[in-house]
């Protein structure tokens, strides 16, 4: 006599090779760990592109008849945080009558990429009041922002060596390094860790998990209503009980989705590990330096990404468990009430509703994820598998807090299944007119 | 005494205002071929559903071979073929019917086997194709039928329940479903099979039990029942027209071709 261990095996073995066989299941295992990568890596690619096509260099042009211009060079480059940079910063000392020849020579050496960009110094420079910058990138906002900061680095060097500082002391002015700025918001709950990319990162996960649950509740149902109009059904729970079945189904499914996901966490920190094989030591070494400046190119989400904590991961995989097999259980009670494709759209209504409403909230919990709303949607189980990983991301959650919300998940989960598992006994041999809610309720509560 | 393979006693069910079987009491003999018939919606599938434990009886009892229709393991010994047919259209039939075969508690390897058997037995695998590698929706109707069938005997099973099992068959395939049944019968196995095609009913039972309104009319071995309710035998006489067949062998004879025949060309 087989057991129903080994049946129930067998009902989650056809579950689980039938879905991964397929080419869709393929093709978005595939695509989303490329995804990940591309954007992680698009400040890689910009930079390695920019390194091999313009160059690295910005002419500054002084017109002030003052000397700011090699001022202003001595600031950029450590701005830029590169050596490179500073011994290609090329001052042009030009009179302020030639000023338009030199403009016009700058322009067009951008134009045959052998600068990157122009700096012009003149007597409003002096002042205080403008300075002109054109180049490949002059609509970059931190470009811009350097380069302001430059010419004010070099004007205050000016206004030192008019006040008779040695000129050692004025590189040691100009030359002190820039820190980089460790973060921390404050909130309401106290001290903060919060970064954009963190929030970003915490935002593309809520919408991949999100993304997954509806994708695998209606394969779920699908699943149930080929299963039922097929009458495989009553093959099926001719040789089990309808809650084995079920419990086969949902169990396989989730085990689709949860393949899937381990294959997207490990294929993205295989192409992070590969990243200096990919892009080579210098492109990951510049683009970590401008992202700690915080100037030309950043580097955050991969610097976040890589930072991410297993343990965040594991839980994040384990949320994602329960809360597909909630709503699997819930898919598959209301596949089991229909009798179409049509119906189930109509009937499934309520349970996406709770999956929208989710969504909804995935902005506002990023925005302040300890709010009592963030709070207490990360504590009710439709909305914990999305919301909790969001809350833990970006903020510190107590303890307690994620217990209690894993423990009302895995109890709402039990819930889920025995309801499911009531409606799915009587449900898949009622064909016909779909019934009403008192029925269902009969279902549920009649032994 | 051989036990029955069935006794149902004072078996009713109801659906919500709809009586579907009031107070049937049943026996199916050990063994033997049994007909459950009875017009559309007369509770026959229903009778089926709660001996197989899919649905449980408002009251009464179902006993299969000597224990409760609910008894944990006794569906491993009951295969079944409902009325309304249809598989996985994705999947593979080999798939398919190693799904069900495991379901029953059929190891894989002794799952090919039978299958391979049974596909050659019914025409499935031939030189030219073998029907076992191809996707369920691939196959004919007859074809997916005959692979349910299949499914349902893989596990060799006591208690064969067959719901209206020739609809929508061609004759020839009708035939080996047929034959297979009198094979399983030959085998000591006991067929029970719904249908409202009388004449089926008549070749192939040996006991039959009527159903109608989701009551029983009355049941017995095909003898008894025709000795009970059809009265003394009457003795028919039908004016007919001779056959083709008859004409055939009158001009032309069962051995050559009539003298003077000229062939064609």
């Amino acid at each position: 006599m087989a057991d129903t261990a080994s049946k129930l095996w067998a009902i989650v073995r056809r579950e689980y090779i039938e879905r991964v066989r397929t080419r869709w299941f393929m093709i978005s295992t595939i695509f989303a760990p490329l995804l990940f990568a591309a954007i992680a890596f698009l400040p890689l690619l910009l930079m390695t592109k920019d390194a091999k096509s313009v160059a690295p260099r910005v002419l500054i042009i002084d017109a002030t008849q003052q000397g700011l211009g090699k001022y202003v060079a001595r600031s950029l480059a450590v701005l830029r945080s590169t050596s490179e940079d500073a011994t290609t910063a090329d001052v042009r000392i030009v009179s302020p009558d030639s000023l338009a020849h030199a403009r016009d020579n700058a322009t067009s050496e951008v134009a045959r990429r052998l600068a990157n960009g122009f700096v012009v110094l003149d007597s409003a420079t002096l002042r205080g009041d403008t300075a002109g910058y054109a180049g490949r990138q002059a609509d970059s906002k931190s470009d811009r922002l350097t380069i302001a900061n430059s010419v004010r680095s070099g004007l205050i060097a000016l206004r030192l060596e008019r006040g008779g500082l040695s000129a050692s002391s004025i590189d040691s002015v100009v030359s002190a390094p820039i820190p980089t700025i460790q973060a921390a918001s404050i909130n309401d709950s106290g001290r903060d860790v919060t970064t954009p990319a963190k929030a970003i990162i915490a935002t593309i996960v809520a919408f991949f998990l999100y993304m997954s649950i509806i994708i695998y509740g209606q394969n779920m149902l699908s699943g149930v209503i080929e299963e039922k109009m097929s009458r495989v059904s009553e093959i099926v729970i001719s040789s089990v009980k309808p809650e084995t079945l079920l419990a086969g189904k949902v169990i396989g499914v989730t085990a689709v989705g949860l393949t899937q996901q381990i294959v997207w966490v490990g294929g993205t920190v295989l192409l992070i590990s590969a990243r200096t094989m990919l892009f080579g030591a210098p492109a990951i070494a510049k683009a970590q330096a401008a992202g700690a400046a915080g100037g030309f190119g950043s580097n955050d989400m991969l610097a976040a990404l890589v930072a991410t904590p297993w343990s965040w991961v594991v839980l994040v995989l384990v949320l994602f468990l329960l809360g597909l097999l909630f709503y699997g259980a819930l898919y598959a009670a209301v596949g089991a009430t229909v009798g179409s494709e049509q119906d189930a759209r109509q009937a499934a209504f309520p349970v996406v509703l709770l999956l929208v409403l989710t969504a909804v909230l995935i902005s506002p919990t990023v925005q302040n994820p300890t709010s009592t709303l963030a709070v207490t949607m990360s504590m009710l189980p439709f909305s914990s598998p999305i919301i909790l990983p969001i809350r833990m991301a970006i903020t510190n959650v107590p303890t307690i807090q994620v217990v209690a919300s894993l423990a009302i998940l895995v109890l709402s989960c039990l819930g889920a299944i025995w309801l499911a598992g009531r409606i799915y006994r009587v449900g898949l041999l009622m064909y016909g007119k779909r019934p009403t809610l008192a029925e269902v309720r009969r279902w549920i509560f009649t032994s | 005494m051989t036990q029955n393979a069935i006794e149902a006693s004072h078996v009713n069910k109801q659906y919500s205002g709809h009586v579907a079987v009031r107070d049937l009491s049943l026996s199916v003999p050990t063994g033997a071929v049994y007909g459950l018939l009875g017009p559309n919606g007369a509770g026959k599938t229903t009778t089926i559903r709660m001996v197989l434990n899919i649905i449980e009886p408002d009251s009464g009892t179902i006993n299969v071979m000597g224990v409760p229709a609910t008894s944990a393991g006794i569906s491993d010994r009951i295969g079944y073929l409902p009325e309304e047919r249809g598989l996985y259209r994705k999947m593979k039939v080999r798939d398919v019917l190693k799904f069900l075969a495991a379901l029953k508690g059929v190891h894989a390897h002794d799952a090919d086997r039978r299958i391979d058997w049974w596909l050659d037995k019914l025409s499935l695998r031939t030189d030219e194709r073998d029907w076992g590698s191809a996707k369920i929706e691939e196959l004919s109707r007859g074809m997916q039928q005959k692979a349910q069938f299949i499914g349902a005997l893989l596990h060799d099973p006591d208690l064969m329940i067959l719901d209206e099992p020739f609809s929508g068959l061609d004759p020839v395939n009708a035939q080996a479903l047929k034959d297979s049944v009198m094979d399983l019968r030959s085998r000591g196995k006991t067929v029970i099979f719904s249908t409202h095609i009388i004449e089926n009913a008549e070749s192939m039972c040996d006991s039959v039990c009527i159903i109608a309104h989701g009551e029983k009319v009355l049941d017995g071995t095909l003898a008894d029942v025709k000795t009970q309710y059809g009265g003394p035998p009457v003795e028919k006489t039908v004016m007919v027209q001779p056959s083709l067949y008859d004409i055939f062998l009158q001009r032309v004879g069962a051995t050559g071709v009539e003298p003077g025949m000229r062939g064609h060309g």
